[in-house]
């Protein structure tokens, strides 16, 4: 017990910013921790406020040391408690504690997440996804559904409202009358979704220091993270104006939101095929606002892929919003005007 | 005087035990038979509704009557805690509770435990094969249980009172 505290103090050295940790410790203890086998549960529980606070995913694979991933590092989860840099002193996940987070993920209802197996993950209450792997049953050459699940990737969800507080003026148009069609440019894990949730919660709220009364926003959710919905109904907050349309493709939900929802803005994640290119040409053909992420290293990588090329040389899209981690995760390193192609100058943020 | 008040009290009595006995003989079969409509309509719920267990649970609960309905209620119950209970050990914990209030034996209450293992875990597919199995061993239950009954309902009820008209003729 002793040395459990000693490895509890080491590990938690800087005391900044306590609410904002005690909210990301509390968030993992209400809505992550309950849908762990119970011997992983009880070392979670153990854990040090810092650094539950800084866990973003968690992985769990058959026989294999239990992962803990925090922005920018891992770690294993101790067997006596604490975390621990050595391999030989981690947790080494058992068939049982894979059969339990089984029955505890899914409610026990595995039968009723096909569609969700399918694609490989399903959303816990709060908007967190577990990624699943295990072994594909094809029919006619798809996949119908997985069986035997040997791994989990459970990514903790963080809503940070205020991210988009810095990038907004640069999207509302001067006049007062709606938003610029845009894309957010970012590589994996620089806070791409974050910034695009917090992009539409103001813009359904409204943002009062620009002028900008509350627009009507249609988020097409294909992958579930932007809302984070389980069973239909957004974890994440939105805005009182954003209608969601979760776990539907882009081509499709697109063009469902154009018919019935008149939306001002229509929101996507990912955008990268042909289709979704398509779907996006059918938004600005509609004239409402585009507001859209794609994945790459600033505007050159997203010119190498066709589909994408496309659509930049079309000039329609006013704003690209170029995402890094020069300075930590979220880092907007520049935004361009999409028609001039010039930098608007954001060396401040 | 007295002797004749005494004797008609012993074999009130007999009579009344091996009423009672034979009473629990008839309980289990018709228990056994709720239990299994309470299984056939969890079925349906996952099968062809696809409805997440603890809800499920809850319904089947809803329209069952007595010991049944409160079995499927608090199975529904213990996984919605938020303690983190798996379907099995809720189901567990319900069928024990069960177990003690109704003439269910071991047997009975083993089948069931053992759909625990699987409830929820797998695919339609998978889960239909193995509800038809418990479906399968509760009718083979619900045989044994009415042929037991059909022959100790009858040996009880004649066996109390007899008996006490044995005691009562040595008595005298």
């Amino acid at each position: 017990m002793e040395i459990h505290q000693k490895v509890k103090y080491t590990m938690s050295p800087f005391k900044k910013n306590e609410p904002e940790q005690l909210h990301r410790a509390e968030v993992l203890l209400n809505d992550i921790v309950p849908v762990l086998p119970v011997r992983i549960r009880k070392l979670f529980q153990s854990l040090a406020v810092y650094d539950l606070s800084r866990i973003v995913e968690i992985r769990l694979r058959q026989n294999r040391p239990l992962i803990i991933r925090m922005s920018g590092q891992e770690a294993y989860l101790g067997l006596e408690g604490g975390l621990t840099k050595n391999k030989f002193d981690g947790y080494l996940v058992s068939s049982t504690d894979i059969e339990q987070l089984t029955h505890l993920i899914s409610g026990s209802s595995i039968y009723a997440l096909e569609e969700e197996l399918r694609n490989g993950f399903l959303t816990l209450p709060g908007g967190h996804r577990v990624g699943i792997t295990g072994k594909a049953l094809l029919e006619k050459g798809r996949v119908k559904t997985l069986k035997y699940f040997s791994g989990f990737n459970i990514r903790i969800s963080h809503e940070i409202k205020g991210a988009a507080d810095r990038v907004l003026r640069y999207l509302v148009k001067r006049t007062g009358n709606g938003v610029y069609h845009t894309i957010l440019v970012s590589p994996p894990r620089c806070g791409k979704t974050t910034l695009l949730r917090d992009i539409i919660r103001q813009l359904s709220e409204g943002v009062p220091w620009l002028n900008l009364p509350g627009l009507t926003v249609g988020v097409v959710d294909e992958r579930s993270e932007i809302a984070g919905c389980y069973k239909g109904i957004p974890q994440r907050d939105l805005g009182p104006r954003a209608d969601v349309l979760d776990g539907c493709s882009k081509a499709e939900g697109v063009m469902m939101l154009l018919r019935s929802m008149s939306p001002d803005v229509i929101a996507v994640d990912e955008i990268g095929r042909k289709e979704d290119v398509e779907a996006i040409e059918e938004v600005l053909n509609a004239g409402v606002t585009v507001l859209a992420t794609a994945h790459g290293n600033g505007l050159s990588d997203v010119k190498k892929r066709p589909a994408l090329k496309y659509l930049v040389e079309l000039k329609i899209i006013q704003r690209f919003i170029i995402l890094g981690r020069s300075r930590g995760v979220g880092t907007v390193e520049d935004i361009i005007d999409g028609v001039t192609m010039k930098s608007l100058g954001v060396a401040q943020c | 005087m007295l002797k004749i008040i005494g004797s008609v009290l012993v074999i009130a009595a007999g009579g009344l035990a091996g009423a009672l006995i034979a009473r629990s003989y008839e309980r289990r079969p018709r228990e056994l038979r709720e239990l299994s409509s309470g299984l056939q309509m969890l079925e349906t719920e996952i099968i062809y509704g696809a409805t997440p267990l603890p809800d499920a649970f809850e319904r089947v609960s809803r329209s069952c009557r007595g010991a049944v309905s409160t079995l499927f209620s608090s199975a529904s119950e213990g996984m919605r805690t938020g303690k983190g209970f798996t379907a099995e050990e809720a189901w567990g914990n319900a069928l024990a509770r069960l177990a003690q209030v109704t003439s269910l034996k071991r047997d009975d209450i083993d089948v069931l435990k053992e759909l625990g293992a699987f409830l929820g875990i797998s695919d339609r597919d998978d889960q239909e094969k193995h509800m038809r199995l418990t479906a399968e061993q509760m009718r083979r239950q619900i045989e044994k249980a009415e042929n037991e009954a059909r022959t100790n309902v009858k040996l009880w009820n004649y066996l109390g009172l007899s008996s006490a008209v044995v005691l009562v003729m040595i008595l005298l």
